[in-house]
């Protein structure tokens, strides 16, 4: 795929982001002028961008979609539910054309259907909005259809009239014929109906069904003069447009182009303001001396003479300059002293730029790269100090001092690269208005989402892996949790349910949270359908135990299993992904009230601070946020019941492990009189290991286990060292499990 | 006649696509092509090398198109008078008016068709063009 096409494909995704996000928000909120704004925005860029790589028909699409975005902007009118519809319609239709171009690394095939689908689509819209629109799109060819009749005309007409009466206008006393009778400068007009004409029984010969199209020889100017004065009525329905059409034929040499360009200058000059004067004026003699370098002048002046009179020329004589060249006399524009608009400031939400890094990342890494070189440097001149015979302590000194350079520089290099990995959590939730829209209406249930702490940054590997998770957890509470408006209102509630999801980092974690205002989790029935396939024995368990049951695989309390939260795929698989990403699920549920689960995941999956132990001659790494403390236990507080072994650890009787005897070996029987005790904490289980020794704190980079070690229970992973040892990392869920 | 190859054009645009479009269309006709992603690090780019035409977005964040021509023409010589085109999205004529108050040389409106662009750009900056 060539380079221009792999830039539209990430713009535009973001761009349909972006518009679905705006239209969600207006359909909530219908008075969102900003949010329309921003929805129209992002499709003028998506059309623009089609432009640029040549994909009229994804331009053609989206151009309908944008006319009536910009008549809802026009008219300060409130897109319906269906006009949203269609435009998140259109935008699916976008996607799977980025999708095919991102399948194929070329423009679709066929995309003519649905591009002359969508242009349907919104045609029949804007007859449903009432056609207020006077720029629709069929007034524009009638009035290219009458140029293009009227080739005889051609430099006579400055101006072009659209106009298309209210059908009623009879009644109000308008006569359109009258007004272009009476209309400045008329070279032509054209007529032709709105509707195809009924049966002339049917026929309502007191409603207009025309519109109409004519050619001016005044300028645009008198033209809205004389309307605004003759038919103030008229409002929107009429537009008067400037047509290019009138200006004389080029001269020899000198382009339309160029043409354009040099009244562009005299424009430029035509402001007086002496704020940036000379700036503009020098821009503009540049200009005009690169045009007439270019040997496109007035016949009669020597180009060398024209150069060096420009060269000194002031603000008025430029402009006269500019005027000979152009051969006519150009007033100033009219309304020259408006003040400009005043610039717009980008709005919105922040876009999602999931591949790029921002300058301040790389200049980190810029800087941390010079450091280490001067690092380096450092070194070398150490071993010069020790051929040169350097004495060995003082060059201890000097090692020591270099290394703790080295080490926080590492540091610091590891936490940079670490930082181009990480993603804003918005990445995940920005899918979500649009799913929880289309879920809840599949349900027939109301639902609003809210979002908190999209901020919240972690891992790419582990934004990109929550959103299967946390899209299982919305399918599940809308589907079961959510009641209906009438069950909620009969319950006492809002009507409308909400969903609402938060990020936050805690520590090294972010914890990610799903909460709805449902009914919560049927205890009862949970513990029922358990009961009925055997996954409790008899027993009657607390309600933490009993929400713990919807983890067991193939566990459905839905009375049906609807298409949406699919059968098969339950709580199990979004804890086991979870879980395989370092993290853990919770679930916790009120009846009436909701029901809420949390994520916990660390903020990066690749390296894993651990301490490391020895025991039984061997080398094992704790992970250090699994460990409460560390201690040293006279072997007589140990306590044997039955097999295992028990200790006292702050007011709280807990196991004590031994690590060989866990991986498969036999405990060695240690005659000291205390032992060194690592206490760990895995979900709500404590428990002591047992070590010979503790050893340093290191972050480390986990390897899965392979090989013969792959049948070992209660090893998460491996790591070398590096004196070349392999380290055994300790799967504390594995083995407290 | 200038020497197309020694003419530089900054492309100041938020967009990637975009400035990626005018380098591909621009770069093969012989100009140099330096970019900024608004018109703050535009004129900080535009201390050091002078350049001989801007083509400048409206809508940017940090600072927009028109500020930044603003700024840059009650600049000193030779960085006030660099010719400069201004882009935008919006047809209107009022974007056009403000572009031409602001000290824009030329308004065109987005997307600008390569052959245009050349044109343009041979006439705001000099050189041959295509």
């Amino acid at each position: 795929m060539n380079e221009l096409l792999e830039q539209f494909l990430v713009e535009c995704r973001e761009l349909v982001q972006q518009a679905t996000l705006d239209l969600l928000a207006i359909e909530s909120d219908a008075a969102d002028g900003a949010r329309l704004d921003s929805a129209f925005r992002s499709i003028h860029t998506l059309k623009g961008g089609a432009g640029i790589v040549d994909f009229p028909e994804m331009a053609t699409g989206l151009h309908a979609v944008e006319d009536l975005l910009a008549s809802a902007r026009a008219g300060g009118r409130a897109l319906g539910v269906a006009e949203i519809g269609n435009c998140l319609w259109a935008l699916d239709r976008v996607t799977a054309w980025l999708d095919e171009i991102g399948r194929t690394g070329t423009l679709p095939v066929e995309p003519g259907p649905t591009a002359d689908e969508m242009v349907r689509r919104f045609q029949a819209t804007g007859h449903d909005a009432g056609g207020q629109d006077g720029s629709a799109s069929a007034p524009r060819d009638l009035l290219a259809a009458l140029i293009e009749a009227s080739p005889q005309l051609a430099g006579q007409y400055a101006t072009g009239v659209l106009y298309q009466p209210d059908p009623r206008c009879f009644f109000r006393g308008d006569d359109p014929l009258a007004l272009f009778a009476g209309m400045p400068g008329l070279l032509s007009l054209k007529a032709e109906d709105v509707e195809p004409w009924p049966a002339l029984a049917e026929l309502d010969a007191f409603e207009s069904n025309l519109r109409f199209a004519a050619l001016s020889s005044a300028a645009p100017q008198d033209v809205s003069r004389y309307v605004a004065m003759a038919a103030p009525e008229a409002g929107q329905r009429i537009e008067i447009r400037a047509l290019a059409a009138t200006e004389p034929p080029a001269r020899p040499g000198l382009t339309a182009m160029a043409r354009r360009v040099l009244e562009a200058q005299h424009a430029l000059l035509a402001n007086e303001d002496v704020d940036g004067l000379a700036g503009r004026v020098g821009a503009a003699r540049r200009v005009v001396m690169s045009i007439v370098a270019r040997g496109i002048g007035p016949h009669d002046a020597s180009t060398d003479r024209l150069e060096r009179s420009i060269a000194g020329e002031q603000r008025g004589e430029l402009q006269a300059v500019i005027g000979r060249i152009l051969g006519i006399e150009i007033q100033d524009p009219p309304g020259a002293d408006a003040p400009p608009a005043p610039p717009t400031a980008p709005t919105g939400t922040v876009a999602a730029r999931s591949l790029r890094v921002s300058v301040e990342r790389i200049d980190a890494l810029v800087n941390l790269t010079g450091e280490l070189s001067i690092a380096r440097n450092a070194l070398a001149h150490a071993a010069a100090l020790a051929r040169s015979g350097t004495q060995a302590a003082s060059l201890a000194v000097l090692l020591d001092e270099q290394q703790t350079r080295l080490d926080r520089l590492v540091g610091a290099l590891q936490r940079s690269v670490m930082s181009i990995r990480v993603l804003p959590m918005r990445q995940v939730f920005q899918r979500f208005p649009r799913l929880v829209r289309d879920l809840a209406a599949e349900m027939g249930k109301s639902v609003a989402l809210v979002t908190e702490g999209d901020d919240t940054e972690a891992d790419k590997t582990i934004v990109e892996a929550l959103a299967e998770p946390i899209l299982h957890v919305v399918r599940n509470a809308i589907d079961h949790g959510l009641e209906t408006a009438e069950e909620r209102v009969r319950a006492g509630k809002p009507p409308q349910a909400t969903i609402s999801m938060r990020a936050a980092k805690v520590g090294d974690s972010i914890a990610v949270e799903i909460e709805d205002d449902g009914k919560g989790v049927d205890l009862a029935r949970v513990r029922r359908i358990a009961a009925e396939r055997g996954l409790t024995v008899g027993a009657p368990i607390t309600d933490a135990d009993t929400l713990e049951l919807l983890f067991k695989p193939g566990f459905s309390t839905a009375a049906t299993v609807s298409t949406i939260s699919g059968r098969g795929v339950g709580m199990d698989a979004v804890r086991a992904a979870v879980e395989g990403l370092g993290g853990s699920v919770g679930i916790e549920t009120e009846a009436g009230l909701g029901t809420l689960v949390t994520f916990t995941l660390p903020y990066s999956i690749l390296m894993t601070p651990l301490i490391t132990v020895e025991a039984a001659g061997q080398i094992f790494g704790i992970p250090l946020d699994k460990i409460v403390e560390t201690r040293r236990l006279a072997r007589a507080d140990i306590a044997p019941v039955g097999k295992a072994r028990v200790f006292v650890h702050r007011g709280r009787a807990i196991p004590l492990v031994n690590l060989e005897a866990t991986i498969g070996g036999t405990p060695p029987g240690s005659q000291a009189s205390d032992v060194q005790v690592v206490v760990v904490m895995s979900g709500n289980d404590m428990c002591g290991i047992e070590v010979d020794r503790l050893g340093e704190k290191m972050d480390i980079l986990m390897r899965p286990v392979e090989g013969v070690l792959a049948g070992l229970q209660g090893i998460a992973g491996v790591t070398i060292l590096g004196d070349g040892r392999v380290m055994l990392v300790l799967d504390l869920e594995a083995m407290l499990g | 006649m200038s020497d197309v190859a020694s003419l530089r054009i900054m492309v100041v645009d938020d967009a990637a696509l975009v400035r990626l479009y005018y380098r591909s269309v621009l770069e093969p006709a012989g100009y140099v092509v330096d970019d900024a992603l608004n018109g703050l690090e535009a004129l900080e780019k535009l201390t050091g090398q002078e350049v001989q035409l801007l083509i400048v977005d409206i809508n940017m964040p940090v600072m927009d198109g028109l500020t930044f021509l603003r700024l840059l023409r009650r600049r000193a010589e030779p960085f006030a008078a660099t010719p400069a085109l201004v882009t935008s999205t919006e047809a209107g004529p009022q974007d056009r008016k403000a572009a031409e108050m602001a000290g824009a040389n030329f308004y065109a409106c987005k997307p600008v068709a390569a052959e245009d662009l050349l044109e343009i750009a041979s006439l705001l900056a000099g050189g041959v063009g295509a």
